[in-house]
């Protein structure tokens, strides 16, 4: 019949609009998405403090040991049961610096960082010091292999959404 | 010739927290001695961030029994978003046996805290402050409302604080007297009126506290030194008592001492000193042991406290805490066994039946021990008992478990030969 042929017609049209209308509505909220997305902090934001590339920390450690400092780098490792450390490495060399997250007296950590960060480039903030022997052990137990030098027990992780690598 | 200990030239300090003032919880007296002047710099003066920078070169640390550092703590917040409100928890669930500092300072010095609070509140850039006190502080919950009242019809609290444009609130809220709601997560449950069973963290309540906002959780005492360093400068809060653990402390003591009380003087004290100013042990009889801070801290024994100071430090290096500084002395008449039995018995009621190692744990370690304790154990259980511990120790949400383990753990491990003693042999003669 020519009125269902007709309405046949406006219907089919009407939905390739709203077809459109919808696909236009989920890139525009895609855009939308990727525009707000920003670094994602736990701890403390360390506003102001300039950052230092890893591979310059870890290439002269003696500069930088002791005092409270930012360090920039890619995050190679985390701790996947607790997110309670975490490691940048030097895409140079392939050394490393232990970041570990702030704990309290009773042993309660006082902010951790997600487990699925790796590969991430992150600011740490904190104060960095030669590994101790009692933590050198510890590090072995949860993720043996080369094990680096330097630690930071950091009071603040700054993550950037994308991934470096 | 004194020995300078960590404490300084303790026998000149002068009280801040508490100090000899007659009727200090009036407001206009406490307005006299330079009340609410700390807070009119604040909020005419200061950045909220400067705020929050003074308290981080203070190297103040929390006075709860964390011992965290206040100033990085209050750094967490996340940036201000119009639409979301935040929220300080002052934590007054003072319950940890043996601790009882706290409640001197709401009762003598109350607008040392609201000051403190209005302070912090500042600095993090909030408008409502929760105080979250201990239900069995009754009498002391209607001190502090009428002084709160006191304090918003005078300005200082509410809208337009002393004439400023900047508002805040402080609400008292009365607890039930569950022990559990001294950690943070089961405070905030029972802020929101639900059951206090602690929160899994993360998130942490910097980021999801109460009713999901931003919060940050601060002892009493921590809040009370707020207004002493931003009024006094944290150069002067930095150079009182130890180094990395500076300022006045609070010193609960009690136990079998001459005069127990509250004791002002500044961290880093030698132990012995303490209980010199405590009038030595009761009746002439010797030290037998020692709980530094709290119930849930490691016990020490009389000869691993020579030249111990009350620090973090210190303590740790000595294989204790510092926790909330409330000292117990023991003296050589204990019964180590009848103490671990009471101290088990209040973790096992105090449980809150969350998880379950914590919830079976501590009631088969209080069986365990009254079982010794009623001369029917054996000498297996003491290794069972530490067997208990580690299965209990860092399995459970909140941290509750752990300090029902370490007194356990601790004293049998430094008192063993009382519990030796009063077990059954391991193998029963036989009669030929």
């Amino acid at each position: 019949m020519p009125s269902s042929g007709l309405g046949g017609k406006c219907l089919s049209k009407m939905f390739r609009i709203n077809y459109i209308l919808i696909i236009s509505w989920f890139f525009l909220a895609a855009c939308n998405r990727t525009e707000i997305m920003s670094d994602s902090v736990y701890g403390d934001p360390g506003d102001g403090i300039d950052s230092i590339p890893v591979e310059a920390v870890l290439a002269e450690p003696a500069n930088y040991t002791d005092r409270i400092m930012a360090v920039a780098g890619t995050v190679h490792e985390v701790c996947q049961v607790n997110g309670c450390w975490l490691m940048l490495r030097s895409l140079e060399t392939g050394d490393g610096l232990r970041v570990h997250t702030e704990i309290e007296e009773s042993g309660e950590y006082v902010y951790t960082v997600p487990t699925d960060i790796s590969g991430r480039h992150a600011v740490v903030f904190g104060t960095l010091s030669v590994t101790e022997e009692d933590m050198e052990a510890h590090f072995q137990e949860d993720a043996p292999g080369k094990d680096p030098a330097l630690t930071m027990i950091a009071s603040g992780v700054r993550v950037s959404p994308e991934e470096t690598r | 010739m004194a020995v300078m200990t960590k404490a300084g030239d303790w026998k000149s300090y002068q009280r801040v927290l508490l100090p000899p003032v007659k009727n200090l919880h009036q407001l206009h007296v406490y307005r006299e001695h330079g009340g609410y002047e700390t807070l009119k710099k604040v909020l005419t003066e200061m950045e909220p961030q400067d705020v929050t920078a003074e308290m981080k070169r203070s190297s103040l640390r929390g006075r709860g029994g964390a011992g965290f550092p206040t100033g990085l703590k209050w750094s967490f917040m996340p940036p201000v978003k119009p639409d979301v409100p935040r929220y300080l928890c002052c934590n007054a669930d003072e319950s940890e046996p043996g601790t009882f500092k706290d409640r001197q300072l709401r009762e003598y010095n109350p607008h040392v805290l609201f000051e403190g609070s209005l302070v912090a509140g500042d600095g993090m850039s909030l408008k409502a402050c929760y105080l979250y006190v201990r239900g069995e502080y009754a009498d002391w919950i209607t001190h502090m409302q009428k002084e709160l009242a006191n304090a918003y019809d005078s300005k200082l609290v509410g809208k337009n604080m002393l004439g400023t444009k900047h508002n805040m609130d402080i609400i008292i809220h009365k607890g039930a007297g569950a022990y559990i709601c001294g950690e943070e997560t089961s405070l905030m449950e029972s802020l929101e009126g639900k059951r206090a069973y602690p929160r899994i963290k993360p998130p942490f309540p910097a980021q999801s506290g109460i009713w999901k906002c931003p919060t940050t959780i601060n002892n009493v005492e921590t809040l009370a030194c707020a207004p002493l360093i931003l009024g006094r400068g944290a150069d002067w809060f930095a150079s009182i008592g130890a180094e990395k653990n500076p300022g006045p402390l609070l010193y609960g003591i009690s136990g079998h001492v001459n005069r127990p009380g509250v004791y002002e003087y500044p961290t880093g004290m030698l132990i012995t000193d303490l209980l010199e100013i405590a009038g030595g042990m009761r009746g002439g009889k010797k030290l037998k042991a020692l709980i530094p801070g709290g119930a849930s801290v490691p016990v020490l024994r009389a000869d691993m406290i020579e030249g111990v100071t009350m620090d973090i430090e210190s303590l740790r290096e000595a294989g204790s805490m510092l926790g909330t500084a409330g000292m117990l002395f023991l003296d050589e008449d204990t019964d180590m066994v009848a103490f671990l039995r009471r101290v088990a018995h209040f973790y096992h009621h105090e449980s809150c039946g969350q998880c379950t190692p914590c919830r079976e744990g501590t009631g088969w370690m209080e069986n365990l021990i009254t079982r010794i304790d009623d001369g029917e154990g054996n000498l297996r259980d003491l290794d069972l008992l530490l067997d208990l511990c580690d299965q209990m120790e860092g399995r459970t949400v909140c941290a509750l478990a752990d300090a029902a383990a370490w007194p356990v753990r601790n004293t049998i491990k430094r008192f063993r030969e009382d519990f030796e003693r009063r077990c059954r042999p391991a193998v029963w003669a036989v009669n030929a």
